[in-house]
């Protein structure tokens, strides 16, 4: 090869090269990321219960590019929809699921044979799967503590207070009965209601009627409601405390039904699971804990500036 | 010489696969994951009208039902248009360009229908209106274009008809003033509103037919809304006190409103007037079973809901719909009223 | 590392120093195409650069006014609704006996789309009317809430409050609103006295959220927002974000800026911020444009233009290969046709097709010279051959075989005639002339020796002839010492004898006459002999294979060649004759001096 042709060889060699990197940077630039398909699974019984919830999620899910399917499961149901979902979700080639479940031992066992590559965010409330995932929620455990304190606080004397706990197989609603029980002592409570799934209003109701109780304490935002429910034509004020952010509860905050609210920022839950989601499908699988704040909420400061943008988040 | 040749074979390489790349990196997004899933699209008029809610909560729960059945995903949007067209026809805009399989659309201005029946014919996305229905020329305008609900003049057909069953039944105790002519109110959903005033005009159309003289004392426009009918209740209670003796509500709602009013005033259940509405939502019929609301129609949230979710399905797998539900002349479904009094309650609720 | 390097560093300098045609013609245009690409690239792509921010910038503007049309149309429409409450209704009533509700009732049902509710209350905070829904609270407190505060701080404004959710009506829906309230201080007729009350107008804050929501439709990166007077988010996409601390923005520096476009830094990248001031509210609407929204479109541009100018360029290099090599191949080809040439080789034909004019012009002259020089060559090879041959003619005559043996013969019949002295003279004679034709081997010699060699020459002849003939000389003194070709004068008295008198009855008379005139030498033959045609004088100069056999065999044209030779075709002989008159030979030589050619070669 004669001298001349190595240097035309090597001045093509040089132009190829651009042309090449000009390709892959048009190329690739044109193209938009992959769309990530993330099922999100909750418990609920009411299309209400994590409308904000869903706010936080779909907010999330435009900036992320991801799409984002949320199912429920009844709270009442066993094991078995939920299961049937998830496998549904799966075979539909879903990337992520996002989930909010209680602590079955046959749910674990399941989810730990059909979770292969799929990534797994927790909200609110963790099961032990043996496979890793972010949990996203709020420090349950204090959030009871802080309910109890302000009961405490506002409790007259001689009082009685029963626990509406609500499903104790879910994590977060026996964090949360610790929490209280820390808080308020277990001198003044005359029971405590639990059950294997959440409990329905009925048997809420022929509690009370059996052993009636000054206060009522709800756990999750279920309960909670269904206290209201059976206790808003009472009239006495103050005295249901509970957990959650519907509408429904803040009315009767509003109304003094509710002497005292803790609700957790679902909004940014919502918002954060779909982040920790994003990046656990972009490789960073770094088990994450996050921490969501809560509110405490009664009727004197429901209308303070800052409470009243989380309490009645805009919805048109 | 060697090392020219094994630099020239290097760097025909990365370019090589440097244009590969690029290329590959275009075409390879276009994989598709999903095999089998479907979107929904539905734009309600306004989520806070309690008919519209139940109704949503009723698809929610068939499309869980389809999902499970058939192995589909189906992920379902709900905006909230909150009355505004303009909001509707954006939202509509937004579900196309996401990819929604189906269009169901609930109008907020049902002479306004135009944007959106050219943006889906445009995109060949199916639309399912319901509950707020269009002109018929409008739908015929694309035969993609269907109805679900319910036929508007025979829910104010049947509220009178309960007037005119109760005031067959027992005429004074609905004419409390004994001068043999109905004084009544009337609760208006909607200015310029179809349904309203079909509502309006066929419930007292139908009590004066049937031979029953008809006094109106006064009418208000509530906007559907429970607490604008409380308020204008009030202010006829001030103004007319005991002289009502019917009170006709466009839909539930404002029938609740009503009789928020007269709980207040502090009138006891039994001496309400005869309050009727429209909807049979819960709490409607809860009334109906404390006896507050006199009596109500049935619009059927949950068949209309099925018949939505059933459709929704069936035009995007191309199954057969189920055997009940018939598209009349290929595009309406219409699910019959039905009246709802203390009488037929327990069987209506039995057959929710 | 470092020794591979050197080498391909020399190797370029190597590859530089290749001074071709060729590589200087594709050299060169790649070097210029190459750069006035890259340059032409970059201005390009820079003018496309700033013409994007131009007009980003402009449409950011154009959306920002539009926005802030839309947010003072809607503002100062409730202004109308609260302005038309107040002065054509409430004005005129007086509220212990008139209703306010049928006009409250219509301004409501009139603009319910961006209403939420008009109230009026009395200074102590009693309802005097509300639409649409007049059941207040429970156990409310309305003289505390910040619309009823601020009114009644200035009576003379409208107020507008900062979003909040609206605390006065019961509605058992649960369902909430967002207002924005605007308030005022008004006076209320009640008994004829007046009494103070404000004028709530509350209205619907989605309003002004699906305003901003629009304007924020287009572009993920650009967003629009809105802040009070004081700096506070009242609208802002990323809301709720911000209110719980995942996100911040700049809106407290932000408020701060004058109306316009400003650049800052914020969150780690580079953004313009462009400020709007609403009329009435002090309120501010901010735009605010990353740099990134530039970049993203930008990028794919700018791999375009690099994938563009790297097509160009390639196109470019190959272009130029093909066009230099097509100037360079006939030059090539020229040169290595040339170079056959300088090897020697005569026969080489010189390319002379194709290329440009210039090269074919080069290639046909080359030829031209080339068969020029051939014929140069072969002519030089011609004359050499001549003069060689003329040369051994010439030596071949200075010893003359048949002269010899006459006068030989001559000597003896003298000496056995015992004429001894005349035999004597006879072989001194003789002796003399083969002395002077030998001349030593000169080819150059003086006319005195030339003469002298007539002369003897003569002498035997007249001897030899007795007396047939006279000789005379007439010969100039001066002549002596010239040069002139040796042996031209012997051969025309040679002539002269045999074709002039030797034939005559009468005495035959033969003159040798020579003189010099300016720079010429003449050197005259004359006889009175027999003549000859004019065409025998012609062909007696040219006629080469005309062989003598009398005679010393060297015939005019030899001395007429040799005298041409030497000195060129100036001179020479020339023949006169006249049938039966006589002969004349003059020789033509130029005027030399024979000690000029001392030292030089007299050989030749």
């Amino acid at each position: 090869m004669t001298n001349k042709m190595k240097y035309i060889l090597s001045i093509l060699l040089l132009i190829l090269l651009l042309f090449s990197l000009g390709t892959y940077g048009y190329m690739s630039s044109e193209d938009k990321n992959d769309t990530y398909h993330v099922s999100v699974i909750l418990e609920s019984n009411n299309s209400e219960r994590w409308s904000i919830l869903k706010q936080g999620i779909e907010s999330a899910a435009k900036e992320y590019n991801t799409e984002i399917n949320i199912n429920t499961v009844s709270t009442k149901t066993g094991v078995t929809e939920c299961l049937d979902i998830i496998r549904r979700e799966l075979k539909n080639g879903t990337d992520g699921l996002i989930l909010d479940l209680s602590n079955n031992s046959k749910l674990v066992k399941e989810l730990d044979d059909m979770l292969l590559d799929t990534q797994i965010v927790m909200i609110e409330s963790e099961i032990p799967i043996s496979k890793g995932y972010s949990y996203i929620a709020p420090d349950n455990y204090k959030m009871g503590y802080d309910l109890g304190s302000n009961l405490l606080k506002n409790k007259k004397k001689g009082k009685t207070i029963g626990i509406v706990v609500g499903n104790k197989k879910k994590n977060s609603n026996m964090e949360r009965k610790n929490g209280l029980i820390a808080a308020i002592g277990d001198r003044n409570v005359s029971w405590i209601l639990e059950d294997d799934s959440e409990l329905t209003e009925e048997v809420i109701a022929s509690k009370m009627n059996e052993s009636p109780v000054d206060y009522l304490v709800g756990l999750n935002t279920v309960v909670t409601e269904e206290i209201l429910d059976i206790s808003k034509d009472n009239g006495t004020q103050g005295m249901v405390y509970g957990v959650g952010n519907t509408e429904k509860i803040v009315y009767y905050v509003d109304q003094g039904v509710l002497g005292c609210l803790v609700a957790p920022n679902e909004y940014i839950m919502g918002y954060m699971s779909v982040n920790s989601m994003f990046n656990r499908l972009n490789y960073d699988t770094k088990e994450e804990r996050t921490l969501v704040d809560y509110l405490v909420i009664n009727k004197e400061n429901l209308y303070d500036v800052e409470n009243q943008k989380l309490m009645f988040p805009m919805v048109e | 010489m060697k090392q020219f040749k094994r630099m020239l074979c290097v760097g025909l390489c990365i370019c090589i696969s440097f244009t590969l790349c690029g290329c590959g990196l275009n075409n390879g997004t276009k994989k598709n994951r999903i095999t089998k899933s479907m979107k929904i699209g539905i734009t309600v008029y306004d989520h806070y009208d309690t008919f519209i809610l139940e109704l949503m909560d009723s698809f929610d729960a068939y499309v869980k039902d389809l999902e499970t059945k058939s192995g589909i995903t189906i992920s379902v949007d709900v905006e909230n248009a909150a009355s505004s067209q303009s909001l509707q026809n954006s939202q509509v805009d937004d579900f196309i360009n996401n990819g929604c399989d189906v269009i169901c659309v609930n109008l907020v201005d049902r002479t306004d229908p135009t944007m959106i029946i050219d943006k889906a014919k445009s995109a060949n996305i199916p639309v399912i209106f319901f509950n707020r229905e269009l002109v018929e020329e409008d739908l015929e305008r694309w035969d993609q274009l269907y109805y679900v609900g319910a036929v508007a003049l025979e829910s104010g057909i049947m509220e009178g008809q309960l007037v005119v069953d109760a005031c067959n039944n027992d005429f004074n105790a609905i004419d409390k003033n004994g001068d043999g002519i109905l004084q009544y109110v009337m609760l208006e959903g909607e200015a310029g509103h179809q349904d309203a005033i079909v509502r309006t005009e066929y419930s007292v159309n139908t009590v004066t037919e049937a031979g029953y003289d008809v006094e109106k004392l006064g009418y208000a426009i509530a906007n559907w809304n429970r607490a604008q009918a409380q308020t204008k209740t009030v202010q006829w209670i001030e103004q007319f006190g005991d002289d009502i003796e019917v009170v006709f509500s466009n839909n539930d709602d404002m029938a609740l409103g009503a009789i928020d009013a007269f709980k207040a005033s502090g009138m006891k259940i039994m001496d309400f007037p005869m309050i009727v509405g429209i909807d049979g939502t819960s709490v409607g019929i809860d009334a109906v079973k404390e006896g507050s609301l006199k009596g109500t129609v049935l619009n059927d949230q949950d068949g209309q809901a099925r018949a939505i979710a059933e459709l929704c399905v069936s035009l995007i797998t191309g199954d057969e719909l189920p055997s009940d539900i018939v598209l009349d002349e290929g595009r309406h479904i219409r699910l019959p009223h039905q009246m709802v009094t203390r009488f037929n309650l327990q069987d209506i609720i039995d057959s929710k | 590392m470092i020794r591979k390097i050197k080498k391909t560093c020399k190797g370029l300098r190597r590859a530089l120093n290749y001074r071709s045609i060729q590589f200087t013609i594709s050299a060169s245009f790649t070097l210029v195409t190459l750069v006035s690409m890259l340059f032409m690239g970059i201005v390009l792509y820079s003018k496309f650069v700033s013409k994007t921010e131009e007009t980003t910038i402009k449409a950011t503007e154009q959306l920002l006014n539009q926005t802030n049309v839309n947010l003072e149309t809607y503002l100062r429409n409730m202004m109308r609704i609260s302005d038309s409450m107040y002065y054509s209704v409430i004005k005129d009533k007086d509220i212990s006996r008139d209703s306010l509700d049928t006009e409250m009732n219509l301004l409501y049902e009139v603009n319910k789309d961006n209403l939420v509710s008009i109230a009026c209350f009395k200074d102590d905070g009693k309802l005097v009317a509300a639409t649409p829904v007049a059941t207040l609270k429970k156990n409310i407190d309305v003289t505390s809430q910040e619309w009823f505060v601020s009114a009644n701080e200035q009576m003379e404004n409208l107020h507008f409050s900062t979003p909040h959710v609206q605390n006065l009506f019961d509605d058992t829906s649960y369902r909430y609103y967002w207002v924005a309230s605007l308030s005022r201080m008004v006076e209320l007729t009640s008994k004829g006295n007046n009494i103070r009350g404000v004028l709530l107008v509350d209205m619907n804050f989605s309003g002004i959220e699906q305003l901003f929501k629009k304007s924020n439709a287009s572009g993920e990166l650009e967003y629009i927002y809105l802040v009070d007077s004081k700096g506070d988010i009242i609208y802002h996409p990323k809301q709720k974000l911000i209110d719980s601390q995942v996100v911040e923005e700049n809106n407290r520096k932000a408020v701060i800026y004058e109306d316009g476009s400003h650049s800052e830094y914020f969150g780690g990248e580079k953004r313009i911020v462009t400020v709007k001031t609403v009329a009435y509210t002090g309120w501010k609407i901010i735009y605010v444009t990353p740099y990134s929204t530039f970049n993203m479109s930008l990028n794919q541009t700018r791999y375009f233009v690099i994938l563009l100018i790297s097509i160009m360029m390639l196109i470019m290099v190959l272009v130029n290969q093909f066009v230099s090599a097509q100037i360079a191949k006939p030059i090539k080809r020229l040169d290595k046709s040339v170079k056959g040439l300088e090897n020697g080789n005569l026969d080489v034909v010189i390319y002379e097709g194709g290329g440009s004019d210039e090269i074919e012009h080069l290639g046909k002259s080359l030829n031209l010279v080339v068969v020029q020089l051939r014929k140069l060559m072969e002519k030089i090879v011609i004359e050499q051959e001549e003069k060689r041959k003329s040369e051994l003619d010439a030596l071949q005559s200075q010893i003359n075989p048949h002269f010899l043996y006459n006068t030989l013969d001559s000597i003896v019949w003298m000496i056995e005639g015992e004429r001894y002295s005349e035999a004597v003279c006879m072989v001194t004679d003789l002796a003399s002339l083969f002395r002077i034709s030998l001349s030593k081997g000169k080819n150059i010699i003086s006319l005195k020796d030339e003469i002298i060699h007539a002369k003897n020459y003569m002498n035997i002849q007249k001897i030899r002839y007795k007396d047939k003939f006279e000789i005379h000389y007439e010969i100039e003194e001066e002549i002596y010492d010239y040069q002139t070709v040796k042996l031209i004068i012997q051969p025309l008295l040679e002539n002269a004898i045999y074709y002039g008198v030797e034939a005559m009855y009468d005495e035959g008379e033969i003159i040798l006459r020579a003189y010099k005139k300016e720079d010429n030498i003449y050197l005259e033959i004359i006889d009175n002999g027999l003549g000859m045609t004019q065409d025998s004088v012609e062909s007696l100069l040219t006629d080469n294979t005309r062989k003598r056999t009398k005679g010393s065999g060297v015939g005019l044209k030899n001395v007429n060649s040799r005298i041409q030779l030497r000195y060129g075709e100036d001179y020479g002989l020339k023949i006169e004759s006249q049938p039966d008159e006589g002969t004349k030979v003059t020789i033509h030589l130029p005027a030399i001096l024979y000690s000029d050619m001392r030292g030089e070669q007299k050989h030749d």
